[in-house]
């Protein structure tokens, strides 16, 4: 069954992290400090997930940024640790959910009695699934999508298109990586520290995000780590056309970047596709929110006028969309 | 200043502007109120909507006064059939959850309708199907039995 979040909370968590990453860069002073601390208080009220404002400014301290002091830092530090022990403690940790696990789709019943409670091969492997989806578009929510399309033989291109895309942005990445680690800091201008200190935060964004999503993998969880994914790519992408290169070399480059370009071109021109299949889904789960109202008076009427709200926008319904947009365009969500 | 390797460059920046321009393009006519067929929707009877799995559409239009009871056109492509009621529509389309929905809605069914639903389910051969509209059996029909 499908956990029922209708509303997008993770998308305020992803633009307060870029703007913890943005402050981090600064120049520093009070203010920034004090917006500092406010953006980790507006996060961790909007969802768990906000501590990770508080991963992006360390790690941007750790390589070398100081816009946000360290003074902020306890503060924000203390704020956190105020946080999780209330959180932890007053509100029941949310650890029941599906999850896929290779090619299946598995309820937490099916979890508890596959491998137990605490720590399994099942929270090991979804630690790294979710890892593995911001840098591979696969798995996806856990379950290997390609693989079960493959056993029931048929991938559709839009699988391809994804695992394409991203694995060759991937690559890009470790290349630039791996040419700046061997590099050292003996050359380093401003640019490549700026560059570096994204880098370090992306790594750290992706290793705390995958952590956090220890119990089941969502996608959506991994949305932070996959913005900042995005801005090393730019950097890594930057960095393969900079760099001179002799003709043979940039001609790989040249396809590379075209193939990579051309299947993230083809991810974007989707996404409408994507928001109608996902509003069709949503529009479906706020008509059956009908038998879930809850008992409370006042939470009843909030739910029956939002979901008397999303009944009354129109929503195309998937039988007009064109069939080849479905084989094409992303709808594994 | 570093130099840029012109054609890597170009091969990475034509895809994107194509798509930019592709749907910069698409939002433009709809600014002027074309709609490209490829984003057209259109409006569903009740049984349409059962059929095609829509829970919102088929709460909304009986919220709005549609019958769920009598008999809907249905598009060519939808079913083998043109004219079904809704409950028919979601027995045919393999709908349980719909058909729990549309019960749930006000839909009704005597002894004869029930007989017809369950051996269409039946004929379908889908188990949650029949025991969805097993499950509103009126109380007056002791066995069901369904002849070819």
């Amino acid at each position: 069954m499908k956990e029922a979040t209708p509303v997008n909370v993770y998308l305020p968590i992803v633009g307060l992290v870029l703007l913890a990453m943005h402050l981090s860069r600064g120049r520093g002073g009070v203010w920034s400090d004090v917006a500092a601390v406010l953006t980790f208080v507006a996060a961790c009220l909007t969802l768990e997930s906000g501590v990770l404002v508080w991963v992006a400014l360390m790690a941007g301290r750790l390589a070398g940024r100081r816009g946000v002091s360290d003074r902020a830092l306890v503060s924000v530090t203390i704020v956190m640790v105020v946080y999780l022990v209330g959180r932890l403690t007053l509100l029941p940790l949310d650890t029941q959910n599906a999850s896929g696990y290779l090619t299946e789709r598995l309820e937490p019943e099916q979890i508890r009695e596959r491998f137990g409670a605490g720590l399994s091969r099942f929270t090991i492997y979804t630690v790294f699934a979710s890892i593995s989806s911001v840098l591979f578009s696969e798995p996806r929510d856990g379950t290997f999508v390609i693989l079960r399309a493959w056993q029931h033989g048929d991938i559709p291109p839009r699988m391809w298109i994804n695992i394409v895309s991203a694995t060759l942005t991937t690559v890009l990445i470790a290349v630039t990586a791996w040419r700046w680690l061997r590099e050292g800091s003996a050359d380093a201008d401003g640019d490549r520290t700026a560059i570096r200190g994204d880098f370090l935060i992306f790594g750290a964004l992706l290793a705390a995000s995958a952590v956090s999503s220890f119990a089941y993998a969502k996608d959506v969880i991994m949305s932070t780590a996959g913005a900042c994914y995005a801005i090393v790519a730019f950097w890594a992408v930057r960095d393969h056309l900079i760099r001179t290169r002799r003709v043979g070399p940039a001609m790989v480059t040249a396809v590379v970047l075209l193939v990579a370009s051309s299947l993230w071109a083809v991810r974007v021109v989707g996404v409408h596709h994507v928001l109608r299949t996902q509003a069709f889904a949503f529009h479906n789960d706020w008509a059956g929110m009908r038998n879930y109202l809850p008992d409370d008076p006042a939470a009843h009427r909030l739910v029956s006028t939002l979901r008397a709200d999303a009944l009354s926008r129109p929503v195309v319904n998937p039988w007009f969309m064109p069939r080849w947009a479905d084989r094409v365009f992303d709808i594994d969500y | 200043m570093a130099r840029l390797t012109t054609l890597p460059a170009v091969c990475a920046a034509i895809p994107p502007l194509a798509a930019v321009a592709f749907c910069g393009a698409v939002f433009g006519a709809a600014l002027f109120g074309y709609t490209p067929t490829f984003w057209q929707g259109g409006a569903l009877t009740l049984a349409e909507a059962a059929a095609l799995r829509d829970q919102a559409e088929v709460a909304r239009l009986i919220e709005a006064g549609a019958d769920p009871n009598i008999e809907y056109a249905l598009r060519p492509d939808v079913l083998a059939v043109s004219r079904a009621t809704p409950l028919e529509a979601a027995v045919l389309a393999r709908r349980p959850e719909i058909v729990q929905l549309l019960m749930h809605e006000g839909a009704a069914v005597d002894e004869r309708g029930w007989h017809r639903l369950h051996c269409i389910a039946a004929d379908i051969g889908e188990d949650d199907v029949i025991e969805a509209i097993d499950a509103y059996r009126p109380s007056t029909v002791a066995v069901a039995s369904c002849t070819r």
